[in-house]
């Protein structure tokens, strides 16, 4: 009984991370600083009511680059389940280059 | 058991399958005004159709039969996709380029971010395309009165 426990515990306490879409613009000659924004959605037993959390990835980007443009950005979207069926977290990164 | 089956399936929530951002332009004689485009269509998932069919149905061998017409069903719906299929056509994403230019007209579109996302529902799905982004508006300035 301890040993299925046990490969329970053990089964529900990997963590795998999974890639669900990559995406990337034209990269400029002159790159500037590198500037990047994430954000993360925590969801229990597959439960989620809205994306707007999305939203602040241009604004995040912008906001560290006010003077110029970001260019070359790659877009990763990741999911990382660290309880399966109770929770995953959703992570959306974007980083690309502030050219002034 | 077939209102525990039923349960599972009456949730609904959202998916997202695809983001991706756009280049980020600013300019001090310009204002960026923020804009939304969202486009949808209905997705139908014929295996859960069947499923719950089967469940609703007391008569087993008509279950079952319901069951397989659905699984022949989605055999034809082959190929990589994100969500489900939707019946009515498959342009509705199309319309995003009109929705583009009637929310900013003079075209000077930046940050632009593409989601594409499923808001699911027992058997149906709203299969949704949007976008959000800036659109550069030049600043007026303040005209001077005349002495």
């Amino acid at each position: 009984m301890k040993s299925l426990m046990l490969v329970i515990v053990l089964l529900f306490s990997v963590s795998c991370a999974q890639v669900r879409s990559v995406s990337q613009t034209s990269i400029p000659t002159k790159r500037g600083t590198l500037v990047k924004a994430e954000v993360k959605n925590n969801i229990f037993f597959f439960f989620n009511f809205n994306t707007t959390y999305l939203n602040e990835l241009s604004a995040q980007l912008s906001s560290k680059c006010e003077k110029g443009s970001v260019e070359g950005i790659l877009t990763k979207d990741v999911v990382v389940t660290y309880f399966p069926i109770i929770f995953y977290q959703e992570q959306i990164s974007a980083e690309g280059f502030c050219v002034n | 058991m077939k209102n525990l089956f039923l349960l599972l399936f009456v949730s609904s929530c959202a998916y997202v399958h695809h983001t991706q951002v756009g280049e980020i332009k600013s300019h001090p004689d310009y204002e960026s005004i923020p804009f939304e485009v969202l486009v949808s269509e209905t997705g139908f998932n014929i295996q859960e159709a069947g499923k719950i069919g089967a469940a609703v149905i007391s008569d087993k061998n008509a279950g079952d039969n319901l069951k397989a017409v659905a699984a022949i069903i989605s055999l034809f719906q082959m190929g990589p996709r994100t969500g489900e299929p939707v019946w009515s056509s498959d342009t509705y994403a199309d319309k995003v380029f009109v929705g583009l230019y009637e929310k900013c007209p003079s075209g000077q579109i930046t940050g632009l971010t593409s989601i594409r996302e499923m808001n699911k529902y027992p058997v149906v799905s709203g299969e949704i395309v949007k976008i959000t982004g800036f659109c550069l508006k030049k600043k007026t300035t303040p005209v001077r009165k005349q002495l």
